[in-house]
This record gives structure tokens, C-alpha cells and sequence, in this order.
């Protein structure tokens, strides 16, 4: 990825997603390498939380329930992804790679729902996203693979093959599954199944009661806060895009 | 006819605009449906199983994909205003140059000259600008590609009025030079001034910042891949 790295900026990569410090983005492009370079910025931006995302994108649905489960308070900034609106000279200031969801942490600029769900784990600790154990945690990291099964474009999206992924994943989670996916608390895992199981159900009319264990999971989701209010339908751009 | 028309579309797609000037060109009422390429809609996957693809022209329930299917099916179905020519040759020369556009004239701008750099861009060039001398071969003794007025063609090849310049702007380029193409340059500006086209053009700062980053991303996955 050519980028215009200049003052102000912080290169952060970890394999291809990209943390980006907020400075001043010129015109002139310098390659950027995997390596981590620091520049100091002279602007600090108030220290306030704004999260850019789309109501139906379930990698912002991710982003969202980990906000609200680490209690914390954010702007929500509403991006119509079927206007371009990710493609505004404003948007794309700020968001060079034109993702959703972004986040601002005051100067710091995050894209890419898997950074910046890590990024919120490393700066605020409370009510972790990963457990201690170390088993426990390479499980949540492996249920990315609910990603996999989500509304992807590269892979058929018809209901015969959603099922199939879901499948898929309610045998994966079988050995592992407690009250939620990995175990009894909550973690990175579910972040990533509940919107899932969420489109499945209300997107692509799936026949859930092929998947017990999925249907449970659920079940358990919708009893928690940090969960429904993460959900397309409480956005404040809900069907307007 | 009063039933139902749908056009399934996205916001940029040059595939799609061709279906927008049809419908618009003969006054046919439809309702817009946008698409999210990287979010496709469960009516998208149904009514395109086959391709996954936008633009969808869902007539009655019915649905019809691929641009230049639409195009024949529009013409086909709302008789006035007609974007075919009459005679059977005439029509199969806007076909034939049609497909050109899309396999060859397209091909070779965007995934040959738009995406790369340095030698391989100049080599690139080479081959895109064979193409376009066809078209300004094919534009001798005509205002419009359809004759006198907007057809077929012209809405095949309508893409090239406003993406040329885009892509022109972001690789940092002259793709369409008015010296050595004055015909197809003439034929830029006719057809994206004329009534109907010039009101639905995408916006252009999106449609930079789009290109842009299909660029960057482009050189850096070759980038990498060369490695």
C-alpha cells in the first residue's frame, strides 16, 4: 500500500491492516513498510471517541458491541455506503484505506473491525475481549472464522450456502460452547457470531432450528444490552441507507 | 405498460448508468434499488445466482442481468425512441463494437494502463490506444456512434465521457488526447453535455477518491506479489 506517510503520522501495521496516526495527509506518497515508525504531532484533538460505521455492516455491529461492553461512550457517524458517501473528500481524509467501521480515538485513526477491536482491548482493559487461558484465547481468535461465514462477497451468499457455513460453525463450537461461545463469559468470539447469527436470521430468513447450538447463543445474546443496542436496528441510520 | 420496474444498481457503476439513460432516454418509470458490492442483498443473490452482479432489471417480478442484455431488452420492450438501428447490419455492427468496448477498450484502460506503472503502464498504453483509434475510425462522418442522435452504442461506450478524465486525473495521465483522437474527444463532450446524461453523471470527488484507492490497492498487491 503506497501512502503518503508525513509528519504527524504513526505507521502502524500489523500483517495488512494499517493503524493510522492522525496528522496532516499530503498528496506526495512514500511506500510504507511493515516496520513501525513514530513522528510526534503537534495537533491533540479533544480525546473523545467517534465511531464511522454503517447500520447493517456486521463488522460494525462487532465494533459496537465492544464499545458497549467496555462501557464506552462514542459519537456514532453515520457512513451511506450505498451513496459512496466512504468516497467523500472528508471521509477519505480521514479513512485513506475508505473502510467502515473507522475509529477516532482523538488523534488516532483505526480501520479494519479486527485492529480496531484489538486496539480497544490494548487501551481499554476493562471487560476483556480475550481470556487469560491460553486455549481459550487461540479458540476466540479461530472463531474469526465466523467472518468467514458472514455476508462476504466471496463466497455465495444464497441461503443453501450460509447454512452450510453455519453448519459448519455450530460443529466447531459444539467442544467449546458454555453459556456463550467460547466458555461462560463473553469474548472475541461472540463479538463476531452474534451479528452473524443476527443477519442469518432476520437477512436471509435461515431456518435456525437446525442449529441448536447457534439458536442458544442467540438466545443468550439478546439478553444482553451491550448486544441489542450494537444491533442494525437500534442505529441511528437504521433503513436510512 | 404500468407494471413494475426495478433497476438494482450501485452508485458508481458505469455497467449501471447504461440501464439509468435507456430508461430515462425512452421515460420509462422505475424504482432505484442500491446495492453494497461487499454486502450483497438477499433480492441481489436471488434475482442474480448466476453472475452475483449489478445492474438487475427486475420487470414485473421478472428478472434480466448483464448491461447489454438490458439495453436489448429495454429497446425490445418500450418501443419509442429506439436504440437499435433498423437495418440488421447496422445492428450487428453497434453490437459488434459494443462488446469491443467492454473486452478490449475497457480491458485495456482500466486493468491495463489504470492499474499499472512504468514500463508495464507504457506497454499498456500501447495497446489501449490501438483501441481507441478503432473508435475514431468508427466515429468518421457521425456526431453520435447511433448517427445523428444518442443509440446504442453511444450508451455502451458513455462510460469513456466521464470515466476517461477521472482515471486521467488519478494516474496522473493523458489517456484521450484531443491532438491525436479529435473525433472521440468531440464525441466525450457531446454525448456527457447532452439532456438526460449530463444530470447523472456519479460525483466526481467520490468517484476520484474511489479510483484512487482501486489504484493504491492495485500497485500494492503488485507490489508485494513481485516481491
Amino acid at each position: 500500500m503506497t501512502w503518503q506517510v508525513n509528519r504527524g503520522k504513526i505507521v502502524y501495521s500489523v500483517s495488512c491492516i494499517f493503524v493510522v496516526f492522525l496528522g496532516h495527509l499530503e498528496e506526495d506518497r512514500e511506500q510504507c513498510d511493515s516496520e513501525q515508525r513514530v513522528n510526534q504531532t503537534a495537533t491533540m484533538e479533544e480525546s473523545k471517541l467517534k465511531l464511522y460505521s454503517s447500520w447493517r455492516s456486521s463488522s460494525s455491529s462487532r465494533v459496537r458491541i465492544a464499545l458497549n461492553l467496555k462501557g464506552l461512550k462514542y459519537e456514532y457517524k453515520a457512513v451511506n455506503l450505498l451513496k459512496g458517501e466512504q468516497f467523500s473528500p472528508e471521509f477519505s481524509k480521514l479513512s485513506p484505506l475508505n473502510y467502515v467501521p473507522t475509529l477516532v480515538d482523538g488523534d488516532m485513526v483505526v480501520v479494519e473491525s479486527f485492529a480496531i477491536l484489538m486496539y480497544l482491548e490494548d487501551k481499554y482493559p476493562q471487560h476483556p475481549l480475550l481470556p487469560p487461558d491460553l486455549k481459550k484465547r487461540a479458540i476466540n481468535y479461530q472463531k474469526y472464522i465466523a467472518e468467514e461465514v458472514g455476508s462476504d462477497e466471496k463466497l455465495s451468499w444464497v441461503k443453501h450456502h450460509m447454512e452450510k457455513g453455519l453448519a459448519a460453525l455450530e460443529k466447531l463450537l459444539k467442544d467449546h460452547a458454555a453459556k456463550y461461545a467460547s466458555g461462560d463469559e463473553v469474548f472475541l468470539a461472540d463479538l463476531f457470531l452474534a451479528p452473524q447469527i443476527h443477519d442469518a436470521l432476520t437477512r436471509f430468513n435461515v431456518d435456525m432450528t437446525q442449529f441448536p447450538l447457534l439458536l442458544r447463543l442467540n438466545d443468550a445474546y439478546n439478553e444482553l444490552p451491550a448486544f441489542q443496542d450494537a444491533m442494525p436496528e437500534k442505529q441511528p441510520d437504521y433503513l436510512q441507507s | 405498460m404500468a407494471e413494475e420496474v426495478k433497476l438494482f444498481r450501485t452508485w458508481s457503476s458505469p455497467f449501471s448508468l447504461r440501464i439509468v439513460w435507456a430508461l430515462k432516454i425512452k421515460g420509462v418509470e422505475y424504482e432505484t434499488i442500491f446495492e453494497d458490492l461487499y454486502d450483497k442483498s438477499p433480492s441481489l443473490l436471488q434475482y442474480n445466482p448466476a453472475h452475483k452482479k449489478i445492474p438487475i432489471l427486475v420487470h414485473s417480478g421478472k428478472p434480466i442481468a448483464e448491461s447489454y442484455v438490458i439495453l436489448e431488452y429495454i429497446d425490445e420492450t418500450w418501443k419509442e425512441t429506439p436504440l437499435l438501428p433498423e437495418d440488421p447490419y447496422e445492428r450487428a455492427m453497434a453490437r459488434f463494437w459494443a462488446k469491443f468496448g467492454d473486452d478490449k477498450v475497457l480491458t485495456s484502460i482500466v486493468w491495463g494502463v489504470f492499474i499499472k506503472e512504468g514500463k508495464e503502464q507504457e506497454e499498456a498504453m500501447v495497446e489501449a490506444m490501438k483501441n481507441l483509434w478503432l473508435l475514431e475510425e468508427e466515429l468518421r462522418g457521425k456526431k453520435f456512434f447511433g448517427g445523428e442522435r444518442i443509440g446504442f452504442l453511444d450508451l455502451a461506450l458513455g462510460w469513456l465521457a466521464n470515466f476517461i478524465s477521472i482515471l486521467e486525473d488519478v494516474a496522473g495521465l493523458k489517456i484521450v488526447d484531443e491532438d491525436k483522437f479529435p473525433l472521440l474527444s468531440a464525441w466525450m463532450k457531446d454525448f456527457a453535455d447532452s439532456p438526460i446524461i449530463k444530470d447523472n453523471w456519479p460525483p466526481r470527488d467520490k468517484m476520484i477518491a474511489k479510483f484512487q484507492a482501486l489504484r493504491d490497492e492495485k500497485l500494492a498487491a503488485a507490489a508485494a506479489a513481485s516481491k
